[in-house]
């Protein structure tokens, strides 16, 4: 707003006062203004501003609709990640899923779970039958020291699951 | 930042027909999750990547759904048998609703 109201006095200004003294000294005010607030008016993100945060989420809640009652086995899949994360907002991770695509079955998803974090469930995930490979890097964000798990389910419906500990520092959650 | 390009893919330099290879994908995005104190004012809206898509040829291969959960400038890395000449082509949407597509040749 600020912009476009000093934009017009300027053109006023300008077509008005012609070269007068006064109309230099108000065209060059104008410009000014419009450098300082335009600018400042930009960079306010005001429509990005919310007045709660996100709802959180149990890691029962996000848990049970995805196991539907079955147990994983602790097998299979590899869940490598640093024992201490120095910064929550960018914690490295990396899955892998032995033999995924041997024999019938292959992975058909891939689910990462970071137990203390306001919504423990990072991400969900399907896969085609004929990737070769499950080996992913990716990096997270942890709002504190947590459980962290990596849950791949086969084609049949059989679950494998790795767990770790990670110590965070600095919570990545602001 | 402004010549810095958004989105990025980077396949391994030589492969052969059916190796499997690495992938790699990133995006610049701030994946602000909604819980960053704004000032006094309250807390910097959700803004992040939710869903990764991936598409080699026509077939999408593989597709993450994420929370608020990942890291600013997401980069994620995965596996693919590399059986056919096609492009592959990874779609980032986000929660304003605004779709990256950033795709590369595989060749074999």
């Amino acid at each position: 707003m600020n912009w476009l109201m000093n934009t017009r006095l300027f053109t006023e200004t300008l077509s008005k006062a012609a070269l007068t003294r006064r109309g230099l000294l108000r065209s060059a005010a104008a410009i000014g203004a419009t450098l300082v607030f335009g600018k400042v008016a930009r960079s306010e993100p005001e429509d990005l501003i919310a007045d709660q945060p996100p709802p959180e989420y149990t890691l029962e809640e996000r848990l049970q609709p995805i196991l539907a009652g079955r147990e994983p086995r602790e097998d299979r899949v590899t869940l490598e990640m640093p024992a201490y994360a120095e910064d929550g907002a960018v914690v490295p991770l990396r899955i892998k899923v032995d033999d995924p695509f041997l024999g019938s079955g292959y992975v058909k998803s891939l689910y990462l779970f970071v137990d203390n974090n306001p919504d423990p469930l990072i991400f969900t995930s399907k896969l085609a039958p004929d990737l070769g490979s499950v080996d992913w890097k990716l990096k997270i964000r942890m709002r504190e020291s947590s459980m962290v798990r990596a849950i791949a389910e086969m084609d049949n419906g059989d679950l494998f699951m790795d767990t770790t500990e990670v110590e965070v520092s600095i919570s990545g959650c602001g | 930042m402004a010549s810095r390009r958004k989105t990025a893919i980077r396949l391994p330099r030589k492969y052969a027909k059916d190796e499997v290879i690495e992938v790699k994908t990133r995006i610049i995005h701030p994946n602000h999750n909604g819980r960053m104190a704004y000032k006094d004012q309250g807390y910097i809206a959700e803004y992040y990547v939710w869903k990764i898509e991936i598409f080699y040829g026509d077939e999408s291969i593989i597709t993450v759904s994420a929370s608020a959960a990942l890291s600013q400038n997401p980069y994620f890395t995965f596996m693919l048998r590399a059986t056919h000449s096609a492009p592959l082509r990874v779609v980032w949407v986000d929660t304003q609703g605004d779709q990256y597509t950033e795709s590369v040749d595989v060749v074999v």
